[in-house]
């Protein structure tokens, strides 16, 4: 592997350099004799650069009527360029790029003079600097890939254990869609089964939108995951209203939202959207709160149509949600089976189709419908397709996850 | 005061708001990294502008196909700050443009004008 090249002395070519003492027709021999010779530095006594002689233009002017008679005697300073660019060894490349751009067109033929304590030491060419910021920038997005894919390490086990549950609980009958749109991201889900009495009685299913995408996102995420385990530790794993109340709590604390002295522009003003579901099977009932989330419910053994419940409007954190808030919990008897379908706005808002619009709710319905019929990992099979297919060239827009389950009343 | 305009990037919107019209205009998308900080020179023009304006009609169209949730934010910021300049006595008008298929984006239109009655909303169905 080549050197990383980091700063101008890097790039350094020696050439040759002349005095003053040498006159129009000296250089003329130069440039005859070497056909590879485009540049030549001038120096004064001591060292110092003092201008650059470009082949083209000093031909150029040595051609013209008269110029070779009047001017072959005289001083090389004649046709040279008083003022090329002339960089210290030390100058990182960052820096000598924004000069090299502010030096203009003159720099792409004449490269640069390379110094050290004002003493000329070489050359250097625009080409081989553009090759080096290539490199930089490579070798610093690689970086940043390595770190945050090392940041997704983190966050992949942080829900490894949902996902185990979720494996045990439901071996056939879930199918779960994580995706981070830049490979950590704000979506997060949370799965236990829960307990009374020593007896398994159900589960608590939780999926969270935390603001932002990305670092910002995954960092969120780590803030909803300790808020959702410390509102449990204190309300217990089966009212999700309570929950999502404790979470809004947890949050505007931790990030300072209720902090009025320290309201300034820069507070945060993040928090999560998300959709907290307990399943009781002995009581054969579904509770659900939500900050914002719809759920989707299909019936497993009918053709009516999907229910889409829309969540409370408000998020939890965020500075305009006050600290008191309170969510509302839905109760649904389930004594028919039922696929319930925790998503993100992701998969909603995604933007594709022929019209370029959002998937929507409507069309997100329609898709899970068709499917309505194939078993847990054929319907992920299908959404996964069709999802691809709305999306089409366009971008991901956002973190999306969908995490479906299914409820069987009693038996299970 | 003087018109703001930014061009349009691939997750930022266009910008075009006229001042001394009075006409306001967002379109395109908004999914920038950092939602505050895009928006944030705009909410204040637009603040600094509806002080100093009185008993006056303002148009504000709004012709996006996307918006992520921390620009949801903005955007009720900005009709908040609207809303409020139409209860002291402007009439604001927003005209709301999405597509006919559409009904992510006019459902959000439709909880902006449940939020601020103040602000004249009119829903408009491009069929295309």
């Amino acid at each position: 592997m080549l050197k990383e090249i980091r700063f101008a002395g890097d790039l350094l070519i020696e050439a040759s350099a002349i005095t003053p003492e040498f006159k129009n027709e000296d250089v003329l021999a130069l440039f005859a004799q070497k056909s590879s010779l485009q540049n030549l530095p001038v120096l004064h006594d001591d060292g110092r650069p003092l201008g650059l002689i470009n082949r083209n233009m000093f031909h150029s002017n040595m051609t013209k009527p008269y110029y070779p008679e009047l001017y072959s005697q005289k001083s090389c300073i004649a046709f040279m360029d008083k003022s090329p660019l002339i960089v210290e060894t030390r100058l990182e490349i960052e820096q000598l790029t924004a000069l090299a751009v502010e030096t203009g067109d003159k720099v792409f033929t004449d490269g640069f003079i390379i110094v050290r304590e004002g003493k000329y030491q070489g050359i250097g060419q625009v080409l081989d600097l553009m090759h080096a910021m290539t490199e930089l920038q490579a070798r610093q997005h690689r970086q940043l890939i390595e770190s945050i894919e090392y940041a997704s390490v983190i966050q992949q086990s942080i829900l490894a254990p949902s996902r185990i549950a979720l494996n045990a609980y439901f071996p056939e009958n879930h199918w779960l869609i994580w995706e981070p749109r830049d490979v950590v991201g704000g979506d997060i889900f949370h799965f236990i089964p829960t307990r009374h009495e020593g007896e398994e009685d159900g589960f608590l299913a939780v999926l969270f939108d935390c603001t932002g995408h990305g670092v910002p996102g995954a960092f969120m995420t780590l803030i909803a995951e300790s808020a959702l385990a410390q509102a449990i530790a204190t309300h217990g794993d089966r009212d999700p209203a309570a929950l999502l109340a404790a979470i809004n709590q947890y949050i505007k604390h931790t990030l300072n939202q209720h902090d009025q002295a320290a309201g300034t522009r820069e507070n945060s003003d993040d928090g999560l959207d998300g959709m907290i579901v307990r399943f009781d099977k002995i009581q054969q009932h579904l509770v659900f709160a939500s900050a914002r989330n719809p759920l989707f419910i299909m019936g497993l053994n009918n053709e009516e149509a999907i229910d889409v419940v829309p969540g409370d409007r408000k998020g939890a954190g965020y500075a305009n949600t006050p600290m008191d808030a309170t969510w509302h919990n839905h109760t649904l008897p389930i004594t028919e089976a039922k696929r319930i379908f925790l998503i993100t706005d992701g998969v909603i808002d995604q933007v594709g189709g022929a019209k370029k619009i959002a998937l929507g709710k409507r069309r997100l319905s329609q898709i899970l419908t068709e499917s309505r019929n194939a078993t847990a990992s054929a319907q992920q099979a299908a959404f996964e397709e069709a999802f691809a297919h709305y999306q089409g060239q366009e971008k991901r827009r956002d973190d999306v996850t969908l995490l479906a389950l299914d409820l069987m009343p009693g038996t299970e | 005061m003087e018109k703001f305009y930014l061009a349009a990037t691939s997750n930022t919107p266009e910008v075009d708001f006229d001042f001394p019209a009075r006409r306001l205009l967002l379109k395109g998308e908004s999914y920038p990294e950092s939602a505050a900080a895009f928006y944030g020179d705009i909410l204040n023009k637009t603040s600094a502008f509806l002080d100093e304006t009185r008993e006056q009609t303002i148009h504000i169209s709004v012709q996006l196909n996307y918006f992520n949730s921390s620009s949801t934010k903005m955007l009720f910021s900005l009709f908040d700050r609207l809303n409020l300049a139409a209860e002291e006595g402007n009439t604001v008008v927003l005209d709301w443009h999405h597509d006919i298929d559409d009904e992510t984006i006019l459902e959000f239109g439709l909880e902006l004008a449940e939020d601020f009655p103040a602000i004249e909303f009119h829903a408009h169905a491009i069929e295309s």
